[in-house]
């Protein structure tokens, strides 16, 4: 086994791999690499190869002026059966290379990894600790769209099921669309949304960012729920591999009487079976009131799904960069 | 490198977004670009009597300058300097009905350059070429809206020392710059930079409905040269006759400023090319509340900068050789903490690094200082600055011998009797002083950790938590009183001890 820098040829072959991997994640493919280019990070693409690519991580660096930064590999490394001790050694040496020469005047003190896994695996060994903030949540709610659009039905909590009945009573539409002109309109209400709850919002730009590269690499819809015409809800939904990720979402205030995120929900998880994806995935979920996702997770639990736990953020330092940092500024 | 470009199609025109910032919405972009460009070249017109007048854009790609600009029949020659291609076909092609194809005129000469490298070897070219037959009679800057150091370089003393190599003796260059009232420390930043770069700048304010919709407050311009631009010049310039948004009456308005946002330009340091100097006040915003009227009244003081001639602060240009005080480097926010150490531990703050970081966020990771510093194992990196401690001075590689041994020793006694560890640590705490080194290497890697983690932030900052695990919305850490705050309360060197101790469990 060796590694080596990804490029643009090794696209599909890089993408195949984290679409089929167990635990693959869109933050590990190509296009979402290439949003978080544009939205400034630098990212660094290697490829585990025996016969051919068997595994691997995209790093993702944000640079700036300090000497103290981290690699991120959200969702990652990707690691082969059977040879994992030996593929995460190589992944870890390159990033300890990358840490060096990264920025006009700093480097990386720390990679943050997060595997997508439900108990901290033996290769990662006693030198890996747990991240002070995760890169994805580490408690989410999983829909298994294996089963039946019946039985899926039927495992909803009564309220879940009673209101998708009443938005269907109402009338309430639901379109989803991958057209850069849907853009406006999720960010609208996904920007009222932000407000009235009092969470942190993204600028819009970020969403022209991220939809233009996903929609283009067919990886993304928006959905709306609309009523008389007027859109009261929409939801920015994410394909990849097995799943599908509900990333973003908004509602208005006028006639939720009609339950627009119940019917949009319930058509976007239809819609993802039909596709062929076998998880719908509410991307985050906590039973804890002091958590800022609880709100939200009420909400999500009417649809019945599973709470699937990872192990969250670890880190590892490098200790030689973190010592060179604070020799130069004990000096 | 890769660029978004997006055109959003409104019942009322277009609106243009470059990287997700918008640059022109159809409605009201006469605002913005007869104010950038109309009062530069008339001016320009007036000082350079029955002459043909050459001007260079740099940005500008949709067009839109470069056909207010052709408004001046005196105008004979215009070099636009874009980097982007994609830009410029997008100016020829779909932004074509509202520049009036400016692109395609026969004055306008396009160049794909970056500005910098652009006006740079023109500069080099002046070495062997008669200098006044290059030179231009204004200089107009249509940028992007700055978001890394990079992207700041544009705003530079150096950036501004090279347009005076290319401009006419009183020729004029307009720039745009960022809000006054939104961000009004990086506005009087560059203002600063080019009094310091031996220009005379007047600055300008406008209210710009689509970019009010954005949030993006009043949007601020200066105008600039090296011969001062007085009042009464302004008062009497000969201005196209089909303009659609600005007048002589309206253009003497938009010098006016609130006396409180005014006065803040004497608090700022210039910027220099490879300075983060920008960058920090663009991150780091001074939110000045003032009432949105017009009328001048005691509450609401303003002055009107078409009345006085200002000159370069001295705060502005004390610091012109400032490699060590780059505001956003590590060694500076470490000597700042330091500083700090023993006089307000308790005050310390630390300076957003990211577009997305906001002050709670800030103080959210203050809190958590200690939960950052559990990460490391000690014993290793004392071990590892050790190795290296011939790179240190004496006393502080004696502190850390020292502390390495105490810590050697507390684990030896610890792994005797386990049960007597409370004991042992109640010992070594009561035997231990204070140990200042200890003080200054655990400020210093707290601060390496928080920088490092705030830089950052992921996708789950962004869903509206710092953690998804919820841990860090516990508060039985001694969150909220500041980092050194709780370092002083857990005791010091017997705290580091114990982090020490765990790790080897």
């Amino acid at each position: 086994m060796f590694l080596r820098e990804l490029s643009d040829c090794d696209r599909i072959a890089w993408d195949k791999l984290t679409q089929t991997y167990h635990h693959g994640c869109f933050m590990q493919s190509w296009a979402w690499a290439n949003f978080r280019e544009l939205d400034g990070y630098q990212t660094f693409r290697y490829g585990l190869f025996s016969d051919q690519l068997i595994g691997g991580c995209i790093f993702y660096f944000y640079p700036q002026r300090s000497a103290a930064n981290l690699i991120f590999a959200p969702a990652a490394p990707i690691l082969p059966p059977n040879l994992e001790t030996e593929g995460m050694r190589l992944l870890l040496n390159q990033a300890e290379k990358l840490s060096q020469g990264m920025g006009a005047d700093g480097g990386a003190i720390a990679l943050r990894i997060e595997p997508l896994l439900s108990a901290n695996p033996e290769w990662m060994g006693q030198d890996f600790g747990r991240s002070p903030a995760d890169l994805m949540p580490s408690e989410t709610l999983w829909l298994d769209l294996q089963k039946s659009e019946s039985e899926l039905f039927a495992e909803m909590h009564p309220k879940g099921r009673y209101n998708i009945r009443l938005s269907q009573r109402h009338g309430v539409e639901t379109v989803f669309t991958s057209e850069d002109t849907a853009i406006p309109h999720f960010y609208d209400l996904f920007y009222e949304t932000a407000q009235r709850q009092g969470f942190l919002s993204e600028p819009y730009g970020f969403f022209i960012k991220l939809c233009q590269n996903l929609f283009r690499a067919g990886m993304a819809e928006i959905g709306f729920a609309k009523y008389n015409g007027e859109i009261l809800a929409t939801i920015l939904l994410i394909y990849w591999g097995d799943r599908c990720t509900y990333l973003y979402g908004g509602r208005s205030e006028s006639d939720h009487q009609v339950m627009p995120v119940y019917a949009l929900h319930w058509a976007a998880i239809q819609r993802a079976k039909q596709l062929g994806h076998k998880i719908y995935d509410f991307y985050g979920y906590s039973d804890d009131p002091t958590h800022a996702y609880y709100k939200f997770s009420r909400f999500k639990r009417q649809f019945g799904g599973k709470v699937v736990k990872t192990i969250g953020a670890h880190d590892y330092f490098f200790y030689d960069r973190l010592a060179d940092t604070i020799l130069r500024l004990l000096r | 490198m890769a660029t978004s470009l997006f055109v959003e199609q409104h019942t009322d025109g277009i609106a243009f977004y470059i990287n997700g910032e918008l640059q022109f919405h159809s409605a009201d972009e006469a605002i913005y670009h007869e104010y950038l460009t109309i009062p530069a070249i008339a001016l320009a017109a007036k000082r350079f009597p029955n002459q043909l007048l050459r001007v260079i854009i740099c940005g500008g790609g949709d067009g839109l300058a470069a056909r207010d600009i052709l408004r001046f029949p005196q105008v004979n020659q215009i070099d636009l300097v874009d980097y982007s291609q994609e830009v410029i076909d997008l100016g020829k092609q779909d932004f074509a009905s509202f520049n009036q194809g400016s692109l395609v005129s026969p004055k306008v000469a396009i160049h794909i350059q970056e500005a910098f490298a652009f006006l740079n070897r023109l500069v080099q070219e002046f070495c062997t070429e008669s200098i006044q037959n290059y030179k231009y009679h204004a200089i107009i800057c249509d940028f992007t809206y700055p978001a890394s150091v990079a992207e700041t370089q544009i705003y530079a003393l150096e950036w501004f020392s090279l347009l005076k190599q290319v401009l006419m003796p009183s020729g004029i260059i307009a720039t745009n710059a960022v809000s006054p009232d939104r961000n009004t420390l990086a506005f009087w930043c560059i203002y600063q930079t080019m009094q310091a770069a031996g220009l005379a700048v007047k600055p300008m304010q406008l209210q710009i409905p689509s970019f009010l919709n954005h949030d993006y407050g009043n949007w601020g311009f200066l105008l600039a040269s090296e011969k001062a631009i007085i009042c009464s010049e302004v008062a009497s310039l000969d201005l196209p006759s089909n303009l659609r948004e600005l007048s002589l009456e309206t253009l003497q308005t938009v010098f006016i400023f609130d006396a409180a946002i005014a006065q803040t330009r004497h608090s700022v340091t210039i910027h220099q090319k490879d300075s983060s100097q920008l960058l920090f006040y663009l991150l780091n915003r001074l939110n000045i509340s003032h009432p949105n009227t017009s009328t001048v009244s005691l509450e609401n003081p303003q002055i009107n900068f078409l009345d006085f001639q200002d000159g370069p602060t001295a705060i502005a240009t004390s610091n012109h050789n400032f490699q060590l005080h780059d505001p956003m480097s590590l060694e500076t926010l470490a000597q700042s903490w330091l500083n700090q150490l023993e006089s307000n531990p308790d005050g310390l703050l630390i300076p957003a690094q990211h577009h997305s970081h906001t002050p709670e966020i800030s103080q959210e990771w203050l809190g958590r200082a200690k939960q950052l510093l559990n990460q490391i194992d000690f014993p290793r990196l004392i071990a590892k600055l050790l190795e290296r401690s011939q790179e240190l001075p004496h006393e502080i590689a004696h502190d850390l011998r020292e502390l390495q041994n105490k810590i050697i020793k507390f684990q030896q006694s610890q792994s005797l009797n386990e049960q007597d560890s409370h004991a042992i640590s109640t010992t070594s705490e009561s035997g231990l002083s204070f140990n200042l080194t200890t003080a200054k290497v655990i400020a210093i890697v707290s601060l390496t950790l928080l920088v490092a983690n705030l830089a950052a932030p992921d996708a789950v900052f962004a869903k509206g938590s710092t953690s998804s695990s919820g841990f860090m919305s516990s508060s039985d850490d001694g969150s909220g009183l500041g980092f050194l705050g709780v370092m002083m309360t857990v005791g010091g060197i017997v705290w580091l001890i114990n982090l020490a101790n765990d790790k080897q469990k």
